[in-house]
């Protein structure tokens, strides 16, 4: 028999009402039919109604949060130094490859470097399995491609306060002198871990393993407290 | 409540030239010690208790004597108190000098059962002075050891150490993560300019102070800057700084701990002046991590008091207190004041008192004299100036009732004339300043002593560290101003240098501070008496952990020479004020005693934390729902509506069982493994780990890794496969498939999954990087459901557009296609021996393929089950569980798997060699059988030891343990698996499991596999 201690009977609590106050700690989600018909697809915050929740307006928020709609999400594994990746990124994407933790953008087209032989490639979902084939095409030498779209929360943060609110997550300095725009971090946030990229001046996107959304976004809702938080839909 | 009862006896008036900083337009009342108080908006505790001349806040630990508030900050040893106005707020240990004063504060003393005036260890105390010696509890109380816990309870109870709080803190803590160019520790004259020269340059500054206010000794003095009151000069540093974006004020906020590389922890209390009522949005305090690039230090000084017979009767005050008292909450202690001093700084006390209109009745001045413009000014006050004399010791219990006094020869070290006794009710002294080393002190560097200024400084350091003002031992106004440029200087241009920022401007030019001129201080700590310490009234060192004089020439005289030795004999030094007033006494007495100098004694090294700390503020936000985090399946809200118990994974949460109704745990269990076995079930299985193995060479890595041969592994075919660490041990288990002929996807257990992964990436990175493999995590990619049953198929073959038919599609393979219109990889693996697909889709499309399975599994009777239904299912069938029927010690042939060792590859694999240790090898190791009850209906339980002979006496000898026991519904009966020694070869044999209760439960030893021998049901 399994460890009986281990088992919370019921460690969600549910809220229904979204105040300025109460952390929306819920798992619960919309209750829609699904199953039937053409596929429902449900991103790691669905449960969250954050619709529901940006529909409350913060006065003088100090972070504004928003969960991107389910983006394409390829992993790009090879050589640094394989000439072929440069050449079909460009030729497919019209992407540079990125220099060490940096990003390259083409329109809604996104390039990350993630570790010395890793690129994380973010797409318009619908785009995806073209894009993968037109590479896979264009690519002499051998890459390894991993679609992961499934896998990750894309969150954006930002406003005046969104520094702080960073401050309090990660030990990693977010200071505009250390972390500028364009720059992609892999690193921890509280006690899970998130792919973090400066976008603009205090403007972040926050990149979540998918199983770890609901404890970012209650962290996240935790540190932003007292500065404000805006849900925007 | 009459008004004369509120009268603040000794709060000066306002309008008058000291009335202090207080806001008496917003009056508080609080209570202490079950009485009522009034105070105002900006006293502390300590000052609002002086107001309302309150002498006593505790009894001594030790002694239970009386005692008074001593100092005005941070190293107030006596006033410590129990503060909250409820049970869940209470805070104990918490120095009145530093809690700020707000309206229904509710305080108490710490000290004192059952009360701070009547003690029921006065009679103990005042006997004690020969029975509480130092070493009490090792020579009193360590023999007989077995008493020592009944005496430890009374005695912790009587001295009292204060009381946590027996309801969860209401209140809210976090931390935060800072990276700056310069961290200045102190907001002093030194640290202000330090700050000030940084920030100017562009740097990133943080500056941190313990007060309420930026200012340090000057929050009490009477100095002039730039011709200016130097609060005035304060208030306009403070203000240029906080016009700075990159620069970080914090008042309220000790810098409790300076960590090598200049990584500093602050604790910023931030709502310590709201009490019960701290807005939901803000936290109580804040912990502060900071990572410096340079660090200056101004931590400034603290005075010492001067050792003399019974210096703790309340009344026995810091001269630099009283002035603290007097010029920032305009409260004078006492009426009547003798002030006893080494050095000119203390006479500024006695004027104090007497431009607040109070009496000065002499100043005794322990040197033969003074620097004349302290005479001149003590003259023009019409102030007694006694030279070349001291107060020996003071009159009085519960309050200081007189001063004895006599001259004293010029080294201090013996009285010299008829003693005479004048009559007050507050001594005050000044026995010169000691520089704030402790900072210094946190990552080795060993405090130097300087005999010009009798105090230890800072040790050299090897980080970008600077010492700016009194910290260095320059204590004068002028020199801590320009020691603060100086240093923030340097500071920030290594920092800007090694950041490889331009500075912005020059540094600011030094200020010109006014300032009294002063003369030598003489050195002396133990006042003279009399009497010997051991037979004078007793010298005070260490108030809060009582240690006397005597006491530590007693130390000494019973061989602790080492002062490290002497404080632990004595606890000097242990209490929660660290001893920052009394340890260079207890140094100096010390060294006296064994006549050598003070360095030649030892220095005495400082460990973080400064001040104590908070475990609120440790853990900061990761409390409650944020303590671990919780990890949730794209199904998850299906479970949670379906009425799921849940069990902890790792941190995911996963469906324990989904009981119905009002089912008990046996009866969902027993309805949901019949209804697998009988028609479908449905699990979860997204929590397994699953790895994107990739590369040219990924089949050999696999072989590497895994006991078992993959050379052979065809696209669309999958194998279960065993991992074992470089030991033979198993190590993690499950099943990889071959998606391409270079192209992979490993799973793992849920446990494992991050450790796999790091374990294959050690070994590629470290012993293999020749290797063209690249693994990638898919774990959170992929939705995982298996469904599993005689079913399994026609429920399938209503979503799917893959070929289904046994022949098609066979047992360990997988193919591609449709589930629901998404896109899915289908694998034909089972953990349950039945007819099993376990189907894979995206995450966002996973509660869509769910509910559709469900939309069509009515009529195939689908039945959700939990992992407790899976651990019985797969115990049906033998099916280990890493982690629960293995331990880390168990090979593969130790639970009859040789047949996933592959020996012959033609490169070795990890664990081979340990595997094939003589140990491993020998034929009596604990091996993994069945074990069949002889009575069906008892389940066994898992842990239980057997034996072979269960009459043999205790101790008995154990051949082995249960591992995995259920009751199966389908079998109708208990079964079991555990380990054996030999178990393999002894099938058919009993072996028994004697329980706690008496009962001896009769086992026969055989196969693991209890239902499904042939594995038919599986590849059906």
């Amino acid at each position: 028999m399994a460890n009986t201690d281990n088992v919370n009977n019921r460690d969600v609590v549910v809220m229904q009402q979204w105040t300025e106050e109460a952390i929306v700690e819920t798992i619960e989600r919309p209750d829609i039919a699904r199953g039937v018909g053409a596929p429902s697809v449900e991103s790691p915050l669905y449960h969250a109604e954050l619709h529901a929740i940006a529909a409350h307006k913060v006065p003088d928020a100090g972070v504004r949060l928003k969960e991107l709609p389910i983006t394409g999400l390829l992993t790009i594994r090879t050589n640094a130094d394989n000439p072929s990746l440069a050449l079909a990124l460009k030729s497919v994407l019209s992407l540079d490859v990125p220099g060490t933790l940096q990003s390259t953008s083409h329109g809604d087209y996104c390039l990350r470097w993630m570790s010395p032989d890793e690129w994380l490639l973010s797409v318009p979902i619908a785009e995806l399995f073209d894009i993968e084939n037109a590479l896979r095409e264009t690519l002499t030498e051998p890459v390894a491609l991993v679609n992961v779209s499934g896998g990750y929360s894309l969150v954006e943060l930002w406003g005046d306060q969104v520094l702080n609110v960073l401050k309090k997550s990660t030990h990693y300095d977010c200071h505009p002198r250390n972390l500028s725009e364009g720059k992609v971090v892999n690193t921890s946030f509280a006690k899970s871990q998130v792919t973090l990229r400066c976008l603009a001046d205090s403007r972040y996107e926050l990149l979540v393993r998918r199983s770890f959304a609901d404890y970012i976004w209650l962290w996240l809702q935790t540190a932003s407290r007292e500065y404000g938080l805006q849900v925007i839909d | 409540m009459s008004m004369t009862k509120f009268k603040q006896r000794n709060r000066l008036l306002s309008g008058s030239a000291l009335c202090g900083r207080v806001d008496r337009s917003r009056e508080l009342t609080f209570r202490f010690n079950g009485k009522y108080y009034k105070g105002y908006e900006g006293d502390t505790l300590a000052s609002a208790l002086l107001a309302n001349g309150v002498d006593i806040v505790g009894r001594s630990f030790k002694y239970s004597r009386p005692r008074g508030i001593l100092a005005a900050d941070v190293s107030e040893p006596n006033a410590i108190l129990q503060v909250g106005s409820d049970e869940a707020n209470q805070v104990p240990n918490v120095r009145a000098t530093e809690q700020p004063l707000y309206d229904g504060l509710i305080s108490s003393s710490v000290n004192g059962w059952p009360s701070a005036n009547v003690d029921a260890m006065s009679l103990l105390g005042k006997l004690g002075g020969d029975a509480m010696g130092p070493g009490f509890y090792y020579k009193t109380f360590m023999y007989p050891a077995s008493m020592w816990e009944t005496y430890e309870k009374v005695i912790r109870k009587a001295a009292g150490l204060g009381r946590a709080p027996t309801l969860p803190d209401p209140d809210k803590y976090d931390h935060m993560h800072h990276h700056v160019d310069v961290c200045v520790v102190g907001g002093g004259p030194a640290g202000l300019m330090a700050a000030l020269t940084a920030a100017r340059a562009g740097a990133r500054v943080i500056l941190a102070d313990e007060q309420s206010e930026f200012g340090g000794a000057m929050l009490y003095g009477t100095e002039i800057i730039d011709g200016q009151p130097a609060l005035e000069w304060v208030s306009d540093i403070a203000n240029e700084l906080r016009d700075y974006p990159d620069v970080l004020m914090m008042n309220n906020a000790i810098v409790n701990g300076l960590h090598d590389h200049n990584f500093l922890t602050i604790n910023e209390r931030r709502c310590h002046h709201l009490g019960n009522a701290i807005p939901p949005e803000q936290t109580r305090e804040r912990m502060h991590h900071v990572r410096a690039h340079s660090v200056v230090m101004a931590t400034g000084a603290q005075e010492r008091p001067l050792v003399f017979a019974n210096n703790d009767v309340p009344g026995c005050m810091l001269a630099s207190a009283v002035s603290h008292y007097i010029h920032r909450y305009g409260v004078v202690p006492g009426d009547t004041l003798v002030l006893m001093t080494t050095n000119d700084t203390g006479y500024q006390c006695a004027f104090d008192w007497h431009d607040a209109g109070r009496l000065v009745v002499a100043i005794v001045d322990t040197r033969q004299s003074a620097h004349p413009h302290w005479l001149e000014e003590a003259k023009k006050r019409g102030i007694k100036v006694i030279t070349g004399s001291a107060v020996i010791e003071v009159v009085g219990s519960k309050r200081v009732r007189a001063a004895v006094i006599s001259a004293i020869n010029a080294e201090g070290s013996f009285v010299t004339g008829e003693t005479s006794e004048i009559e007050c009710d507050t001594v005050a002294s000044s026995g010169g300043w000691s520089p704030v080393v402790h900072l210094s002190c946190h990552t080795g560097a060993k405090p130097v002593w300087r005999d010009d200024i009798n105090g230890f400084v800072p040790g050299e350091s090897y980080e970008h560290r600077w010492y700016a003002g009194s910290v260095a031992g320059n204590h004068s106004l002028a020199e801590c101003l320009s020691d603060g440029v100086q240093a923030g200087q340097q500071a920030v241009e290594t920092a800007l240098l090694d950041a490889q920022v331009t500075p912005l401007a020059a540094s600011p030019n030094v200020p010109n501070a006014e300032q009294s001129p002063l003369g030598k201080s003489m050195a002396i700590y133990l006042v003279p008496h009399t009497s010997a310490p051991s037979r004078a009234p007793k010298q005070f060192v260490d108030m809060q952990n009582d240690v006397t004089a005597a006491g530590l020439q007693m130390a000494t005289r019973e061989g602790f020479e080492s002062i490290e030795h002497v404080k632990r004999y004595t606890a000097m030094g242990f209490g929660t004020d660290q001893g920052k007033t009394g340890n260079i006494n207890g140094m100096a007495i010390v060294a006296e005693t064994l006549q050598q100098t003070i360095p030649e004694t030892g220095t005495t090294m400082f460990r973080p934390n400064y001040t104590p700390v908070t475990f609120g503020a440790i853990s900061g936000s990761h409390v409650g729902h944020l303590f671990d985090p919780k990890r949730f399946t794209p199904m998850h809200a299906w479970h949670l509506e379906h009425g799921a118990e849940f069990e902890n994974v790792g941190q995911w949460k996963r469906p324990w069982y989904f009981p119905r109704g009002s089912e008990t745990m046996e009866e969902a269990l027993h309805r949901e493994c019949l209804a697998m076995r009988k028609h479908v079930g449905i699990l979860d299985a997204s929590t397994l780990g699953k790895i994107d193995i990739q590369g040219k060479d990924a089949r050999e890595f696999l072989g590497r890794v895994y006991t078992n041969a993959w050379q052979k592994l065809a696209p669309g075919k999958c194998r279960y496969g065993l991992m074992c660490g470089e030991d033979g041990m198993i190590m993690d288990d499950g099943v990889t498939s071959c998606l391409a002929d270079n192209h992979f996807l490993m799973t793992t257990t849920t446990g494992g999954a991050a450790s796999v992964l790091e374990w294959l990436e050690i070994y590629h990175q470290t012993e293999w990087p020749e290797m063209e493999v690249y693994f990638n995590s898919v774990t959170d990619h992929w939705a995982t459901m298996a469904i599993a049953g005689p079913k399994a198929r026609a429920l399938l073959s209503e979503l799917t557009d893959i070929n289904l038919e046994h022949d098609e599609f066979g047992f360990m393979e997988w193919r591609e296609g449709k589930v629901a219109g998404v896109p899915a990889r289908v694998f034909r693996i089972s953990f349950t021996g039945d007819l099993s697909f376990e189907i894979n889709v995206p995450a966002h499309f996973g509660m869509h393929v769910w509910e559709a399975l469900f939309n069509k599994g009515k009529k195939h009777n689908l039945t959700p089950y939990g992992t407790e239904t899976m651990h019985v299912l797969r115990a049906e069938k033998g099916f280990v569980i890493v982690g629960q029927d293995t331990d880390g010690s168990v090979t593969p042939a130790d639970i009859n798997h040789d047949w996933a060792v592959a020996n012959n590859k033609p490169y070795s694999f990890i664990g081979k060699r340990g595997m094939n240790r003589e140990d491993c090898l020998r034929p009596n190791r604990k091996q993994l059988v069945g074990l069949r009850t002889v009575d069906p209906t008892v389940v066994l339980q898992e842990g239980a030891q057997a034996v072979r002979d269960p009459r043999q006496e205790i101790p008995m000898t154990m051949v082995g343990h249960v591992t995995s026991s259920y009751f199966s519904p389908v079998l109708g009966r208990s079964i079991a698996m555990g380990v054996i020694r030999g178990g393999i070869d002894r099938m058919g044999e009993k072996v028994y499991f004697p329980m706690a209760n008496g009962d001896v439960i009769e086992a026969e030893i055989c196969s693991t596999v209890w239902f499904d021998p042939d594995g038919q049901r599986q590849k059906a």
